[in-house]
């Protein structure tokens, strides 16, 4: 492409230490304010840090019961804490490290926010902005900034004081904001469109150079009318109520609110003023609760937060096993229904969130010799367990019904082998979904497991069997959405190999596909292989393209070509 | 802990130069928070460029610079005076980018996003069509905004303590012994760890058949160890 002589390796060397640059000095005095601040945390730091990563905080055996007031630091200093509001379908919470973490309405710095394709969220994202998120996407918290690695959000910031500037990674630029209203879209790691409704944005592409500013009424990129609708976040604080932060002792306990489960703890919630009661239930622990009175918020700010550690004490022995203040009682007696079918009464449980009473009402079952309701009953607590995030649990249970015999087999091997990719334990994963595909080659999720295989291959980097696994996933299954995803997957694996006149074929057959939301990609792609490939038919491609979406991402760039 | 004072002026170092870095780690286990900015401002200059080297494009570093020293600091009582402190210091922050480089690779939609920064070899496309927009005048940032690119996207492929001892070799010169040390490896096995990067690079990069006179004098028996 270029007329220049290729650099040497030392050349090529020297070039990457010289654009790599060092931190500047207001950079390195940002981020010793950072310092400060997280270490000034101190213990909230750390439980912060807890909710991110997923560890363990330690296990303290007094059954003392502790109310204290949270004493936050002023809204600037706090590491970003988003509190996450699900409209409509499916989210994954996923940690610092990637892996996926219980759910919960509280993302904490580093942690991310995945949608699925119905997927909705809001964001309030403490003391900064309201977010409105629609899947599919993903949202990074990050410190004083939001990433969205990719999809579709509308932001309501609010005004901050000079000096706190407040910005938005949207793929590979920097939107820097100074209290406004304003709508991002991503794919493929770079910002497609951005419209203002309110005040100015910057976009900011190379930190060396000054960015393009947009005010109220106008827009770049892609045209928001193709792309599906985010509802607009009101920017309006919700003063009317206030966080509860739930830590249980040790952790991992089911919280009730009021008789509502609110998940596992660490919880953190909002809740209207007035009183609560709050209540920890583990195994092998004996429940206890608290009642608190919750004070008006001012504004959204944290002042009024509530801070509460509830700390069980261990039962004696695993025999008394009985609601606490009702001596005598079975300990395998049902407690949460009157049903007397302890499938039923576990179901209700599941529903309720109860993972504790679900291990218990269905433990007998696990110790009788009918494999089909042993099956069944371990499928409801692997289910729980998996509702309630802990995914490594599920897993073990799941594993354990997939040895039975029944019913519950298919959906156990299937779930393993799923679990198993969730948790990075791609190697394991990839033959379960093959044992699944051989023994149930109709089964229910045969095309699902077909799908997840190929993309473990491509994980593996083993490309061919990828290749060879996608191609005959695309001419042999129905689910069009999916075929349509394989041969986008196909056409990317031919770019990355350099079949160029692959990759421009199958970018024009997914960019024909009814379901393809990724066309305007596809045919960019199309002409990229093209041109690179020195393959006829780039002007064609660069019309395709450009009558399609004359007003897209890269259309100014294909239009001086043209 | 006050925030940071002005920038230092050039040629004195306001940064408690008098003090050595053994002095400032027993001055904040006493409690003095003013060491430990002084021991910031002195070694997060060059610990910042280093993570901005290891994990460019991301913009992160400064994220991971935080990460480093707030590990750092809770770490001090670890620290033993026999081992240089920045030595010590540049392991946590190896330690730090290790584990963001791969937690980063571990999403594969990027490995196969089409401009990926992290992604196959791939990520040239579009500047080489923005270079093809903008033929009619010379610019060197593009181009070299290009190469280095390039280079990353091998560098994104490869093991992290190879992309690691690579990126410390190369870009930043440190010696062997020094590498080996911060990340727990004898200064063979960075050695082995460097070549094979650098031989990595050279295949991606078309530098097959290009002499490495330019480095084939250096190793663990030459003048960097």
């Amino acid at each position: 492409m270029t007329d220049k002589p290729k650099p040497t390796y030392r050349e090529l060397v020297e070039a990457t230490k010289a654009a790599t640059g060092e931190p500047t000095e207001a950079e390195l005095r940002s981020t010793y304010r950072r310092v400060e601040q997280s270490l000034a945390e101190g213990p909230g730091f750390s439980w912060l840090k807890w909710v991110a990563v997923g560890g363990a905080l330690a296990v303290a055996a007094s059954a003392v019961l502790v109310v204290r007031l949270h004493t936050p630091s002023a809204v600037p200093s706090q590491p970003m804490v988003a509190w996450v509001e699900m409209t409509s379908g499916s989210v994954d919470y996923l940690d610092a490290d990637s892996k996926s973490r219980a759910a919960g309405p509280v993302l904490a710095h580093g942690a991310s926010l995945r949608l699925g394709a119905n997927g909705a969220a809001r964001l309030e994202v403490d003391g900064v902005a309201e977010v409105a998120v629609a899947g599919p996407a993903e949202l990074v918290v990050k410190t004083e900034r939001l990433s969205l690695t990719f999809g579709r959000a509308a932001f309501a910031v609010k005004k901050r004081p000079a000096g706190t500037e407040f910005s938005v990674e949207a793929g590979d630029v920097r939107v820097v904001v100074h209290g406004t209203k304003f709508e991002l879209a991503v794919s493929d790691g770079h910002l497609r469109g951005a419209r203002v409704s309110e005040g100015i944005v910057e976009l900011i592409a190379d930190a060396s150079k000054p960015g393009l500013q947009l005010t109220a009424g106008q827009s770049w990129g892609a045209s928001f009318e193709a792309l599906p609708a985010v509802e607009q976040p009101s920017g309006a604080p919700r003063g009317s109520t206030s966080v509860l932060q739930v830590q249980s002792e040790p952790p991992g306990a089911s919280i009730d609110i009021d008789g509502v489960a609110a998940g596992v703890s660490p919880v953190v919630m909002r809740v209207t003023p007035g009183k609560h009661v709050a209540r920890a239930s583990l195994e092998g622990r004996i429940d206890v609760q608290k009642e608190l009175v919750i004070e008006a918020a001012q504004g959204i700010d944290r002042s009024s937060d509530v801070h509460l550690v509830l700390t069980l004490e261990a039962r004696p022995t695993d025999d008394d096993d009985d609601e606490p203040g009702t001596p005598g009682a079975k300990p395998n007696s049902v407690r949460s229904g009157s049903s007397k079918d302890p499938l039923q009464a576990a179901r209700r449980a599941l529903t309720a969130g109860k993972c504790n009473d679900v291990d218990r009402l269905v433990g007998p079952l696990a110790r009788g010799s009918d494999e089909e309701l042993r099956g069944r009953g371990t499928l409801l607590r692997a289910e729980c367990q998996l509702h309630a995030g802990k995914k490594p649990a599920a897993l073990a249970l799941y594993q354990e019904v997939a040895t039975l015999k029944g019913a519950g087999a298919e959906v156990a091997q299937f779930e393993s082998a799923k679990l198993l990719s969730e948790l990075n334990r791609k190697p394991e994963a990839l033959p379960l979904f093959v044992a699944y595909l051989a023994q149930f080659p109709t089964g229910r999720f045969a095309a699902e497991a077909d799908f997840r295989r190929c993309e473990l291959l491509i994980d593996l980097q083993r490309r061919n069997e990828a290749r060879l696994c996608l191609e005959t996933f695309s001419s042999t299954r129905s689910d069009q959405a999916r075929v349509a995803e394989a041969v986008f997957l196909l056409a990317t694996l031919a770019r990355v190999e350099k079949r160029w006149a692959d990759g421009a074929q199958l970018y024009a057959r997914y960019a024909e596909s009814a379901t393809s939301p990724r066309a305007e990609e596809a045919l960019y792609q199309r002409v990229m292989c093209l041109e690179r490939g020195a393959l006829p038919g780039v002007s064609e491609a660069i019309s395709a393209y450009l009558k399609r979406f004359p007003a897209g991402a890269h259309a100014t760039a294909l239009r001086e070509i043209h | 802990m006050s925030s940071l004072p002005a920038p230092r002026v050039k040629g004195v170092d306001a940064s408690g130069s008098q003090k050595t870095d053994l002095e400032l780690v027993n001055r904040c286990l006493d409690g003095d928070s003013t060491a430990f900015e002084l021991l910031y401002r002195r070694h997060a200059p060059v610990v910042g460029r280093r993570l901005k080297r290891l994990v460019y494009p991301s913009d992160e570093a400064l994220d991971l610079l935080q990460l480093t020293f707030v590990e750092a600091h809770r770490s001090l009582s670890r620290w033993r005076p026999e081992a240089p402190f920045e030595a010590w210091l540049h392991g946590i922050a190896f330690r730090v980018a290790g584990n963001y480089i791969k937690a980063r690779r571990r999403k594969w939609w990027q490995l196969l996003s089409p401009f990926g920064s992290s992604g196959g070899d791939s990520s040239d496309e579009r500047p080489q069509l923005e270079a093809r927009s903008q033929r009619s005048g010379p610019d060197d940032q593009a181009a070299h905004r290009e190469l280095v690119k390039q280079v990353y996207a091998v560098l994104d492929e490869l093991p992290v303590n190879k992309r690691l001892a690579f990126c410390m070799y190369e870009f930043e010169g440190l010696e062997l012994a020094e590498i080996g040390k911060a990340m727990g490896a004898s200064a063979q096995t960075t050695w082995a760890r460097v070549e094979s990067a650098r031989k990595e690079l050279r295949a991606r990069l078309g530098y097959t058949g290009e002499a490495s006179s330019d480095d084939s004098s250096t190793g663990p028996e030459g003048r960097r160890t």
